[in-house]
């Protein structure tokens, strides 16, 4: 843990995925360039969780490939080389386990190491990130910034080739989210590992992000820099990072009218 | 089409089991911990149905064959056999289904829903490992002494009856001797291979229905009475082609 890996490059190639003969994603292409933050923002409902599961292998795009350095993200988790960091949107912490359980378990299931550097591992990262002190804590104890925290602590202590990260900030307040957005990327800077976020908050974006790919339409027009995608003329990604509240002319869904 | 579904990814449960069982030894530790979890739930409870289970049947019988001159002899050999080969391994596996199938589909819906096990399948590890294969191997391990528990209680419960009930004009000692004479081994591992049976038709409904729950709090309890329901058939089914193989 700490030593910098050599950072992986992911390449989305024509990736359609299909859910009840209704296209989420449509013929979608992008890299995300060895060690840069990538973020994928859009509007609640436009596939961005999706394209996490397609990219963490969870789902199998319905057609199109993706490619983790060149080769099939198929072939590649097969080989059990690959290792996976997702920082789920809530967490996912094993409820029945003690922090310190859930966090030794990938060791211990795949007998990496002894339980002593388990216990020098585990300890190691939770000083990283700041949480030393509550591995005995049951997750229901914890409130949801120290769950996500975990859940990173949980991706780290694989040392992963990719982390991602399913909306982060989400379902927290202002400071805490900002303290998340640092800690991704702290880990960034530190180790390198080529990094995916989901989100659709604007702070991470322009703080963290490398490159920024809006979904619109289940597709991704233009890759932005945190620069260009401010200056951007695009109406609906204008209207998306700028959203105004209108209280004298309010425009309801039809069925509230 | 969900019941067949759920069937389907059952049989899938199966296969991928046989082949985690290499990794017995790793997960010896969770196999035990499930097997005394299944035994320590259910015990008393089997202890006391089966008390009554065979102080109802010895009640029934004796007061029906009341009028047929020496027919009560036989309570003990109705009360032995029907235990061992019907009763004990029948009303354990329903017990088994609402305490443990239950709480494993249960279990397993909660860690579906919050994704825990997409948290397990991104870190490389099996759930049938870790979650499926020790269940199965606690239930077939625990399986056959709860049968032969609630067996034994199921005969003491008819001998009570025999014993203190004035209609049952026949002895304890004659009830004993009429149970040894008809209830063989063959009985008894016939009802035992039941119970084998019943146990693997409810780990893996209740796991296979667990592990596809998706949506939230109200399917997890929908998935719960799905599990019931198709478990409590399905062991309804196997048992009488079973008994029919084994007569």
């Amino acid at each position: 843990m700490g030593e910098k890996k050599s950072a992986v490059r992911i390449c989305v190639k024509q990736v359609t995925k299909t859910f009840a003969k209704k296209a989420v994603l449509q013929n979608l292409s992008f890299t995300v360039q060895p060690g840069e933050i990538f973020i994928i923002m859009g509007p609640s409902g436009t596939g961005k969780s999706v394209l996490l599961k397609l990219l963490s292998g969870l789902d199998q795009p319905t057609s199109g490939e993706i490619y983790i350095n060149d080769l099939p993200l198929k072939q590649v988790k097969k080989s059990n080389r690959y290792v996976l960091g997702l920082v789920f949107q809530a967490g996912a912490l094993f409820n029945s386990l003690s922090i310190f359980d859930n966090l030794a378990l990938y060791f211990r299931e795949r007998q990496i190491c002894k339980e002593a550097e388990i216990e020098k591992r585990i300890t190691h990262v939770l000083n990283l990130l700041g949480l030393q002190g509550i591995e005995k804590q049951m997750p229901s104890s914890l409130s949801g910034g120290m769950k996500k925290r975990v859940a990173l602590a949980r991706g780290l202590l694989m040392e992963p080739d990719v982390l991602l990260f399913d909306e982060p900030t989400s379902e927290l307040d202002l400071l805490t989210a900002s303290s998340i957005i640092e800690l991704i990327g702290y880990v960034n800077r530190h180790l390198g590992i080529t990094t995916v976020v989901s989100s659709h908050d604007i702070l991470l974006a322009k703080t963290i992000g490398h490159h920024i790919g809006v979904l619109q339409n289940g597709t991704m027009d233009t890759i932005y820099t945190p620069e260009t995608l401010f200056q951007s003329n695009n109406a609906f990604i204008k209207n998306f990072l700028n959203p105004r509240v209108n209280l004298e002319h309010p425009q309801f869904p039809s069925f509230l009218v | 089409m969900n019941v067949l579904k759920d069937w389907y990814y059952a049989g899938i449960l199966f296969v991928q089991t046989i082949r985690e069982l290499r990794f017995l030894p790793l997960q010896w530790e969770r196999c035990m911990r499930h097997s005394c979890n299944m035994g320590y739930q259910t015990l008393p409870i089997v202890g006391i149905l089966s008390i009554f289970m065979g102080g109802i049947l010895a009640l029934q019988t004796g007061y029906s064959l009341n009028k047929i001159p020496g027919a009560q002899n036989f309570i003990g050999s109705i009360v032995g056999l029907s235990m061992c080969r019907e009763l004990g391994p029948l009303m354990t596996a329903f017990l088994l289904t609402g305490r443990i199938g239950s709480s494993i589909t249960a279990e397993l819906a909660s860690m579906s829903v919050y994704q825990e096990i997409d948290a397990l399948k991104t870190m490389n590890l099996s759930p049938v490992r870790l979650l499926v294969m020790p269940r199965v191997v606690g239930g077939l391990f625990m399986m056959p002494f709860l049968t032969m528990f609630a067996n034994v209680l199921g005969w003491l419960g008819g001998w009570l009856v025999v014993e203190s009930v004035d209609v049952i004009h026949s002895t304890g000692n004659m009830y004993w001797r009429s149970l040894k004479k008809f209830v063989n081994m063959e009985s008894i591992h016939g009802g035992l291979l039941k119970g084998e049976l019943f146990a693997l038709i409810i780990i893996f409904v209740s796991c296979s229905i667990g592990l596809q729950t998706k949506g939230g709090p109200r399917e997890i309890g929908t998935s719960v009475t799905s599990t019931l329901v198709q478990t409590m058939i399905a062991i309804l089914t196997c048992d009488y082609f079973v008994s029919k193989l084994l007569l």
